[in-house]
């Protein structure tokens, strides 16, 4: 075996730790080898120097805090409370948990005439007088839709009515004023013809007048 | 009390159990981290991230045998992390250093926050954290947890992740680079003895 080959060994020799067996074929090596001698001097004297210098006290504060769930978190600011506010927590905190308890079963507390009535349940229970008047509400609310809805089927219809009326009228106008123009027309043609007729009238008076002034001259003669 | 019955005790609800583990703890693992990256405030930082690490996790530790390599393993994995940090940091210093060898130096000298009187060359205690600064990180890891925590090596081994002849060699390499720098500082055995 080499020097290279007993390297190792020499440091496992320096801190003792090197088994029995590698120990002695080291410790044979090193009879012969005033290399690995000198070796093993210079490693032992390098840790004996190290060696001097000593542990130091270290000057640390430690702060330690164990992450908790937020319950044992709040649990623990409680436990530390001091007792008039802790009492005056756990007052507050068994009403809201009182309050919300009842709440989710529906819990009704009323009082008629004096007496105190309790009753829990897991349905809210129907008041009467409550149903009764969104009854009644509900009712009125329907007339009056109801109502609503016929002033407004009225409105319409008479809406329309008025607007049948306006065009009859116009209609009607219409025609009054197409019946004046025809008579109108009818009269000045009538007019006409009368005009007509008289003169031919009074021209045939004339020719029998002429003719009656004829015959009698004739007669005389 | 052992530490397993500490942990048990703690796995069990007492918390306070864990005051026992940092006060067992609390100086090795600061001393550890001191050597490790040659700063106290850094070695605080590290030694309070370790045991709050522990603190959130050691209800996941199943052999409680094994405490000492499970919380060296934590310290040593922050201790790499801080380590890398501060090079991603040297490197934009040295990028805005106009690559002054010099002022690099002195930049690094100050980065890696060795001791405010780092010219006091009397001090050995300082000579020797200036000479562990300067070994590979990986080799001077393995040489505090051998010779300042006597960690065996299956255990160093398993901490960073290698085989145990890695560390071996990483210790036996470490050790001679280690000799020089301090022959550098002229500094031996002979000298520590008589005083300097």
């Amino acid at each position: 075996m080499e020097c290279k080959d007993f390297k190792n060994d020499l440091v496992s020799l320096v801190f003792g730790e090197i088994d029995n067996e590698r120990k002695q074929k080291l410790e044979q090596h090193l009879k012969k080898c005033s290399s690995c001698r000198k070796e093993l001097e210079e490693l032992k004297s390098t840790s004996g120097v190290l060696s001097e210098w000593k542990d130091e006290e270290p000057e640390i504060k430690y702060v330690f805090t164990k992450r908790e769930s937020f319950f044992s978190r709040v649990w623990s600011a409680f436990y530390d409370l001091a007792w008039p506010k802790k009492s005056a927590i756990t007052v507050f905190s068994a009403a809201v948990i009182l309050f919300v308890f009842l709440s989710a079963a529906h819990t009704t507390i009323s009082v008629h005439n004096g007496t105190w009535q309790i009753s829990v349940g897991a349905k809210t229970p129907e008041n009467p007088d409550k149903s009764e008047e969104l009854a009644r509400f509900m009712n009125s609310y329907h007339k009056e839709f109801l109502t609503l809805v016929a002033q407004m089927i009225q409105e319409s219809e008479s809406k329309q009515q008025k607007i049948t009326n306006y065009k009859l009228i116009q209609l009607a106008d219409h025609f009054n004023k197409a019946r004046q123009t025809d008579l109108l027309v009818l009269g000045n043609e009538l007019i006409d013809i009368q005009k007509t007729t008289q003169g031919q009238i009074e021209k045939t008076n004339q020719v029998l007048n002429n003719l009656i002034q004829l015959t009698s001259y004739q007669y005389k003669k | 009390m052992t530490d397993a019955e500490l942990i048990n005790s703690f796995k069990n609800g007492n918390t306070s159990s864990f005051i026992g583990l940092v006060k067992k703890w609390e100086k090795p693992i600061y001393n550890f981290a001191l050597r490790n990256l040659g700063s106290k405030h850094s070695a605080e930082d590290v030694c309070q991230t370790v045991f709050l690490k522990a603190f959130e996790n050691l209800h996941k530790l199943k052999d409680p045998e094994k405490f000492k390599q499970w919380i060296f393993t934590i310290a040593a994995n922050l201790c790499r992390d801080e380590f890398k940090r501060r090079k991603k940091f040297r490197q934009k210093t040295v990028s805005i250093s106009f690559n002054e060898t010099n002022m690099f130096e002195e930049i690094t000298d100050t980065d890696s926050e060795l001791p405010d009187d780092r010219f006091n060359n009397m001090i050995l205690k300082d000579i020797l954290k200036d000479a562990l600064m300067q070994i590979p990180e990986q080799q001077r890891t393995v040489i505090i947890m051998k010779q300042y925590h006597n960690l065996k090596f299956h255990e160093i081994a398993k901490i960073t992740k290698t085989s145990e002849n890695t560390v071996k060699s990483r210790l036996y390499y470490g050790l001679k680079t280690l000799r020089k720098i301090l022959e550098n500082n002229k500094i031996d055995r002979e000298v520590l003895t008589n005083g300097m």
